[in-house]
């Protein structure tokens, strides 16, 4: 049932605001995800909810109570870490089963709960396995029915799949989801890797220099990146520096070397300065210009064939550098050193006004 | 300059055999990577081939000379790790230099190189920086400038992109394919990320269990994968288990154990093979459900659907209970499905890859 409400929270250490003043409220079963470059405060922010860190200022409230002074143990959460937090001397059943022991539930009640979390977590067969005989993924498993086990809903992920192998961290995704769903719980999961996060969230806050810049559904933050560091943070952009030409009936931007391209967004001023954003995948290469589209004439720098897609790497005819990602299926391949054009429809480009300090706006820090 | 050769190569540690009996020819001045999850002896390989381990059995050759008994620092070799191992007291420029320095080479004549190799990874206006100011992407920038100082040919990497992150991975995975093709070197790669192997690499050597499943060209190995094992390590797929039911006609029929019947113009197999029908998420129509059970053509439900980046994954539930995962380009989508949505799933014939089963799941 836990909903989890941050209001106004600040954290300092010394002179760094590791997070400022922050808002934030994480429905009750939702698969919430903090994500942030690091450094970010999400870290700190999941610390905060759990307990772990005291917060200077403001106010969480879970599950309507609020909790200032109440000791992680009393929260009711259950705590997921990066590195798996096994004893290596008790087997997977006296794991899951520690803190039930501790509590002093009877043995019967012990042994019922405990197979049924491992049950969940895909552990049956490996109760009675020391944590050395277990693969990477196990172990966090066995991590995870841990914290399932007191029959907290809240669950806290601090990088639950950051030190799994690529492949396996991809299965984990679904299998972490499916549990969480399957079991009613909140989830609030944090980590820096923007695919693990829109393929798992029902919705993301992005945080940066320990504030959160937005929050959304993961096709939300992806249609409509709210700023350019969103925009380049999650999923992969293009971004190419213009000005807008007078609005008539259709809005023009022209890029470097007087390149013009059709965008959607209206009510921007002539001779304004703007950076524009196309998401890679949202481009196609073609050999030739198409009606109703907007064209950009360049060269394939590299083409790299990667199976379901291929990655070209463009030079623009302006001298302008960009990257597109193609499905493979349906489409031509293109050879280094061929001339082509890079298509676009104008509903697909973002469009933000210059900023101030345009590098730190596309750091990825 | 350098062909590197491996001929029957093994190599043990104690009874267990990392390394078994492969052979293998990096060409000259290509990008070729090792490829394999862990335990597939790759490491075990580039260390052999950088002379830090011996080999039990086999011979190494670079440009036909044979390598036993040649120490590391006259194979010509530059190595970098995943772990950029530079010195924290001495800055970039004192890093790059280290090499040449050590060797009481000439600083004068060691300076054109270390600029020239500076430049090259783009970090000539950072020469006085030490290792903690620079992010990840440029320690590892560093860390190739000074494998490439002392006039090397021949650069192996051992996951050198495995400690960044994804954004910065492609970034530099592009960087280091054009430094080695403009300085002409041999490269070979280690990692286990699919994704940056077929990203870098003209060709890549994709292993398992110390044993080469398969060599090829990214292309190659994505469309014609020899064995189950690489087509499943380097893609997502669907498996279904059966038994060959029919053969003629330019088709094998399958018939799987949940009672499917699956045709595959791929490959003719004969009557009563056990096979895996084999399919690709990216490769799997999603259709409207409706019509009569056909063949290639399954019923089931939506399960569960993700949003990854381009694409949209979804697990549709068969009626067997068995899952299937299928991956539709967003461009590509006509009509996203729900989840709990019933649906058909539809395998291309062309697209349904067979092999025997027993033939190294």
């Amino acid at each position: 049932m836990p909903d989890v409400r941050l209001v106004n929270v600040a954290k300092r250490y010394g002179d760094v605001v590791a997070v400022d003043r922050l808002n934030l409220h994480i429905r009750d079963g939702e698969y919430f995800v903090l994500l942030g470059p690091s450094g970010c405060g999400k870290t700190t922010t999941l610390r905060i909810i759990a307990g772990l860190t005291e917060p200077d200022e403001g106010k969480v409230y879970i599950d309507g109570v609020e909790v200032s002074g109440v000791p992680p143990e009393d929260r009711n959460i259950g705590l997921v870490f990066q590195h798996f937090e096994v004893f290596p001397f008790m087997t997977v059943y006296e794991n899951v089963a520690y803190s039930l022991t501790i509590q002093g539930m009877d043995e019967e009640e012990i042994e019922r709960r405990v197979y049924q979390v491992l049950e969940v977590a895909g552990l049956s067969e490996a109760a009675d396995k020391d944590p050395q005989e277990l693969s990477a993924p196990e172990l966090q498993r066995c991590s995870i029915a841990r914290a399932l086990a007191k029959g907290s809903k809240l669950l806290l992920l601090d990088e639950p799949l950051g030190s799994l192998d690529p492949e396996t961290r991809e299965r984990f995704r679904f299998t972490l989801k499916s549990l969480v769903k399957g079991r009613g719980l909140t989830a609030i999961h944090v980590t820096h890797d923007q695919e693990e996060a829109m393929a798992i969230a029902d919705r993301i806050a992005v945080f940066r220099g320990g504030r959160v810049l937005q929050v959304g559904g993961p096709l939300e933050l992806y249609e409509r990146p709210a700023s350019i560091f969103v925009a380049n943070f999650v999923g992969e952009t293009n971004f190419l520096e213009g000005v807008v030409e007078g609005s008539g009936e259709r809005t023009l931007v022209r890029l470097r070397a007087d390149l013009p391209i059709e965008v959607e967004e209206s009510g921007l001023e002539g001779g304004l300065r703007v950076v524009v954003g196309v998401r890679r995948e949202n481009m196609v290469v073609r050999p030739r210009e198409e009606e109703g589209l907007n064209s950009l004439p360049g060269r394939v720098v590299r083409a790299a064939f990667l199976g379901k897609l291929i990655r070209y790497r463009i030079e623009l005819d302006n001298g302008d550098f960009i990257e597109v990602k193609q499905p493979t299926r349906g489409g031509e391949i293109f050879e280094e050193g061929e001339r082509i054009y890079v298509l676009f429809p104008a509903e697909k480009v973002l469009v933000y006004p210059y900023p101030r300090d345009l590098r730190f706006e596309l750091a990825l820090k | 300059m350098p062909e590197i050769k491996l001929e029957e190569v093994t190599k043990r540690y104690g009874e267990t055999a990392v390394v078994k009996d492969l052979s293998l020819t990096v060409n000259d001045g290509e990008y070729f990577t090792l490829l394999g999850p862990m335990g597939s002896g790759k490491t075990t390989t580039l260390m052999l081939l950088a002379g830090l381990i011996e080999t039990d059995e086999g011979e190494i050759y670079f440009d036909n000379r044979i390598m036993k008994a040649i120490p590391p620092e006259d194979r010509g070799i530059g190595f970098v790790f995943e772990t950029f191992a530079l010195f924290p007291h001495y800055d970039v420029w004192e890093n790059v230099c280290y090499g040449p320095r050590v060797k009481g080479e000439n600083p004068a004549s060691t300076r054109g190189v270390a600029e020239e190799m500076l430049e090259m990874v783009l970090l000539e206006d950072r020469p006085d920086a030490l290792p903690d100011e620079l992010s990840g992407g440029m320690k590892q920038r560093v860390a190739l400038a000074r494998a490439l100082t002392s006039g090397a040919k021949v650069l192996l990497l051992d996951e050198p992109l495995g400690s960044l992150d994804a954004k910065i991975r492609m970034s530099l995975a592009y960087d280091l394919r054009r430094i080695v093709k403009d300085l002409g070197l041999t490269a070979i790669h280690v990692t286990n990320s699919v994704e940056e192997a077929m990203m870098i690499s003209d060709r890549i050597a994709v292993l398992h269990g110390g044993t080469l499943e398969q060599v090829g060209t990214p292309k190659e190995l994505y469309e014609n994968p020899r064995t189950v094992f690489v087509m499943d390590f380097m893609g997502d797929v669907n498996f279904f288990s059966g038994t060959v039911t029919r053969s003629g006609g330019g088709f094998t029929e399958v018939t799987t154990q949940e009672g499917f019947i699956l045709r595959s113009s791929r490959r003719i197999m004969n009557v009563g093979s056990m096979v895996y029908a084999v399919v690709r998420a990216e490769d799997v129509d999603i259709m409207q459900k409706g019509g009569e059970r056909a063949i290639n053509r399954l019923h089931g439900v939506v399960k569960d659907k993700m949003f990854l980046l381009g694409f949209m994954d979804y697990i549709i539930e068969l009626e067997t209970g068995q899952e299937v995962h299928v991956e539709v380009p967003s461009m590509m989508i006509e009509r996203d499905r729900e989840v709990g949505e019933a649906v058909a799933v539809g395998l291309n014939p062309e697209k349904v890859y067979l092999f025997q089963r027993g033939e190294t799941p």
